[in-house]
């Protein structure tokens, strides 16, 4: 019983993790129609980041998570004026190879600059509460903290805001969008800078309990495609459910069958479901049908 | 020389003339050395995967990712056989083709419901579990996967040769056949049906193509082809793991061939491989260097920068660069150079003005086009039997149709009957049910009660597509032409859909392109026409499979007058001289009561008026529906005059 609780602890707290930087990923593929491979990446960025700031410069990581949202801002709002400015929501193929192009770069960028040698933040790493039999890692449960206060703002921005209802009114009809006034390509650029800010954000708080490895974006990207089609395109909330759904999936079948299956079981689950009911878990998503 | 080239054989064998050219010199330089010829074969690799996702991911629209799972079963079949001492390497092959074809035929329809993205990404997720399936047990040799022992003796059982030269041999004659291959399904019969899914789905059901059947035709076939490229693959390097067989980067590549070089064209996917593995060279004369990581580094940008800069790749950027010289050179219409625009990058054409003046003046001769047309549409391998009518007389028969969409009953049993060769109009405030019945007919949506017969049996429970071949034509509210295709192949393709044969289904089309007038732009793709032109273009393409059942959706919206009244001239003409029955929906009264024969009204669902036009414009409950019942006043006398400012609006709302 305590086995399974103590697996039930740490799947929601990995899975809320994974929450934050697939609703990033949701809500680039449902506004722009970006299947944006290179989102794991940006959270690799982040975990290096935070690296950096500790070994280099010394600042812990309070300190780091507010001095690297500007910044974070910039580097996506750039990427995304050179990168995908221009390219439109018709040619999905083409944003897709992009993506891809960006996400080889950064990884190869992060093997020059860093080799291949895994690189891990010192102090939270071991520590952590303990209660009954149980243990709840103090790293982990910052990044859980922070994820559901980020995902909570999100959701806030979008349903009670202006940006909000103009990002909503784009994904149901960009012309009458902006025939309404709305600037569509303003909406895109913000859209995409809150992912990407989303995605690295992720990796400063998770690099406190996992290393960071130039090619450890690709497993992140996985999750999030995962989390973003079972909870549905385009609905947030039922990616951040079907995210912390994915943690404790991984969490359990890496306690009670083998570590060694866990993806195998989380990308089954993923065909299935997408096969049984291509909306999403709950039924919400949009796009998914032709 | 340019009139030499624009020749079709010609334009035909150049290509694979300069293809040929190139793969002798690349194996002349694989000649060289080992290392030359690893190159090569590595280049061959990506070009018959290229060329396999092409088939699906171009022709078919659906862009695969996942294809890597048949280059993976291509690779194991054989080298699970040759390690494990259980059958040869040939008939290793042979098993991983035969998987492979079936297991895309049965995916592809399993996942027919889904979109582009989500298809591409729920593909890639099953290659990455196999590629984590694969690497967990013994079998197939864990994380490091199977290693082939090195051939001693050429062997075909063995599919086996002594040095990478020989392979390369091998490989640049799979490249040449995967080239004749993919030139094949282009202009096939199969091909045209397949692109037309791919451009509209439901308007190929429409016209007769079974989409879903085409598409995992398609799919088995790029398979088939990548599981090639996976036996050539872990042949020539004696070496297979999961990584290589279903991941990432193996993925990448393949892509990226198609991307660079021109998704959906024929030597596209076969120019980009070519770059793909002169970018491997650029790899290792570069290697050693201290950073590991640049190179592949360079690849991703160049990667992107094609993308950004060569929109269709190479292929594209070559055929638009043709394009423009050929416009400035020849400013009038050229339809040997418009029809070939029909691929990846269709200009607009100017075509507009000519066919008016066509449509006035060309009445003289519409008599000797008649007969032809006529002869035409009755031959009997076309027109579905003879346009026979059931028990009641009816052609089409609607029998107490309902419909829900969850809490809302779009249609409440609705009961319809068209005549043979009548035309019936339907008319109603919008939401009144209309295109949801047209629909229902068609089959686009099922019943959740009711019948639909047609020539007296039951159709209501077939596909789409069957009842399109059985003799019913659509057009769609909003124009569903195949946006890549010519208007020739457009009005050709129910007749292709068919069976009939290329010569045939052309002299049809051609006679119902010239009925339609719009023999002037015939070679034009449909994307540059005038709506009034795609209205045409969709009328004659609904007829030209010998439908006797034709359902029009407000095919005179956005139109002025005179083109309405054009319309309706064909409608009557199509009608009266070659027997077609038609129901059309429309708004403006004043447009369908001279073309019409009788008149049905429907309101929430319901049929609530039924008869002549006079009778049904004087119903009160018609009135009531169009005007609200507020402006009930006198009868209207002059139904065209009165009825025509209804347009189709309720009352008050």
């Amino acid at each position: 019983m305590t086995t399974f609780i103590q697996s039930l602890i740490l799947g929601i707290l990995a899975g809320a993790v994974y929450g934050l930087f697939s609703i990033g990923l949701s809500l680039s593929f449902g506004v722009l129609r970006l299947v944006n491979f290179a989102h794991g990446d940006f959270v690799m960025v982040g975990m290096y980041l935070a690296y950096v700031a500790e070994h280099t410069w010394g600042l812990p990581l309070a300190a780091v998570l507010p001095l690297s949202i500007i910044p974070a801002a910039l580097v996506a709002y750039l990427v995304y004026i050179v990168f995908f400015h221009g390219t439109g929501r018709q040619a999905e193929h083409d944003q897709l190879i992009i993506s891809l192009g960006i996400s080889i770069i950064l990884e190869n960028a992060a093997l020059d600059i860093f080799g291949d040698t895994a690189r891990s933040l010192n102090p939270l790493t071991i520590s952590s509460f303990r209660f009954g039999g149980l243990y709840v890692p103090k790293a982990e449960l910052l990044a859980f903290i922070l994820s559901i206060i980020l995902v909570g703002a999100i959701d806030l921005v979008l349903s009670r805001t202006g940006f909000g209802r103009a990002v909503r009114a784009v994904v149901a009809n960009r012309a009458v969008a902006e025939l309404a006034g709305v600037r569509s390509s303003r909406v895109f650029t913000l859209t995409f800078v809150i992912s990407i800010v989303l995605a690295i954000v992720a990796g400063i708080v998770i690099v406190g309990y996992l290393p960071a490895t130039p090619d450890v974006g690709s497993n992140f990207v996985l999750i999030g495609f995962i989390a973003v089609l079972l909870g549905g395109t385009g609905d947030l909330r039922g990616t951040f459910a079907a995210a912390v759904i994915v943690g404790l999936t991984e969490s359990l079948v890496s306690i009670y069958w083998a570590p060694s299956v866990q993806d195998v079981v989380a990308y089954g689950l993923f065909v299935v479901i997408a096969m049984t009911r291509p909306r999403g878990l709950f039924g919400r998503g949009v796009g998914a049908i032709a | 020389m340019s009139a030499l080239l624009r020749s079709g054989p010609v334009r035909t064998i150049t290509p694979f003339l300069v293809l040929l050219i190139f793969l002798l010199a690349a194996l002349q330089w694989a000649h060289e050395g080992v290392y030359e010829a690893t190159i090569v074969v590595s280049a061959v690799g990506f070009a018959l995967l290229a060329a396999g996702l092409n088939i699906i991911g171009g022709f078919g629209g659906r862009l695969a990712f996942g294809n890597t799972i048949f280059f993976g079963v291509g690779a194991f079949a054989p080298a699970l056989g040759v390690t494990h001492h259980w059958y040869s390497a040939l008939t290793g092959m042979v098993i991983g083709v035969v998987i492979s074809a079936i297991a895309a035929f049965i995916l592809s329809k399993v996942l027919w419901r889904l979109a582009g993205l989500l298809f591409a990404l729920v593909t890639f997720a099953m290659s990455i579990m196999l590629q984590e399936l694969v690497s967990l047990g013994n079998t197939f040799g864990g994380p490091q996967g199977l290693q082939e022992p090195l051939a001693t003796k050429t062997s075909i059982t063995g599919l086996a040769l002594l040095s990478n030269y020989d392979y390369a041999v091998v490989g640049v004659v799979l490249v040449f056949l995967a080239a004749v291959l993919t030139w094949w399904v282009r202009r096939s019969r199969f091909g045209q049906q397949l692109l037309a899914s791919r451009d509209d789905r439901i308007a190929a059901e429409a016209n007769g193509v079974n989409a879903s059947q085409v598409t995992a035709y398609a799919w088995a076939l790029s398979a088939a082809v990548t599981a090639i490229a996976g036996t050539y693959f872990v042949q020539a390097n004696a070496f297979i793991d999961s990584t290589t067989a279903f991941g990432l980067n193996t993925g990448v590549n393949m892509i990226a061939s198609n991307i660079i070089g021109g998704l959906g064209t024929v030597f596209g996917p076969f120019i980009g491989a070519g770059l793909v593995g002169a970018g491997l060279l650029l790899n290792r004369l570069s290697s050693g260097a201290s950073l590991p990581g640049l190179n592949e580094l360079v690849y991703g940008a160049a990667l992107i920068l094609v993308v950004r800069l060569a929109p269709g790749g190479i292929v594209g950027v070559w055929h638009s660069a043709v394009q423009a010289i050929a416009a400035r050179r020849r400013p009038a219409h050229d339809p040997a150079t418009a029809e070939e625009a029909g691929t990846g990058t269709a200009t607009p054409a100017a075509g507009a003005d000519g066919v008016t003046a066509a449509g006035l003046t060309g009445a003289a001769s519409l008599a000797a086009e008649q007969a032809a047309l006529a002869g035409h549409l009755r031959s009997d391998g076309l027109s579905p039997e003879q346009s026979t009518a059931g028990e009641s007389g009816y052609l089409l028969e609607v029998i107490g149709v309902e419909k829900q969409f969850g809490g809302v009953r779009a249609l409440n049993g609705v009961t319809v009957g068209v005549r043979p060769s009548e035309v019936v109009g339907l008319v109603g405030p919008n939401g009144a049910g209309k295109s949801t019945l047209f629909n229902c007919i068609e089959g686009i949506e099922r019943l959740t009660a009711g019948e639909v017969k047609y020539q007296g049996g039951r159709i209501d429970r077939l596909p789409t597509h069957q009842r399109a071949r059985l003799g019913m034509g659509r057009t769609f509210q909003h124009v569903r032409l195949f946006r890549t295709m010519s208007v020739l192949a457009n009005v050709s393709m129910p007749l292709v859909a068919r069976g009939v044969g290329r010569t045939e289904s052309l002299a049809v089309a051609t006679d119902l392109i010239r009925f339609a007038r719009l023999e002037e732009v015939s070679a034009e793709p449909v994307s540059g026409l005038s709506v009034v032109h795609q209205r045409r273009v969709e009328l004659a393409r609904a007829v030209a499979g010998g439908s006797t059942m034709v359902l029009l959706d407000e095919v005179m919206t956005g139109l002025a007058d005179e083109e309405a009244t054009e319309i309706g001239g064909l409608i009557r003409t199509l009608s009266t001289e070659f027997g077609v029955a038609f129901l059309v929906v429309e708004h403006v009264m004043g447009r369908l009561v001279p073309v019409v024969d009788r008149l049905v009204v429907m309101d929430f669902g319901r049929v609530i008026a039924e008869g002549s036009t006079e009778e049904v414009l004087a119903d009160a409950r018609v009135r009531e529906a169009y005007l609200g019942a507020g402006a009930l006043g006198e009868a209207p006398q002059a139904p065209e005059d009165t009825a025509a400012e209804a347009t189709g609006k309720r009352g008050p709302e």
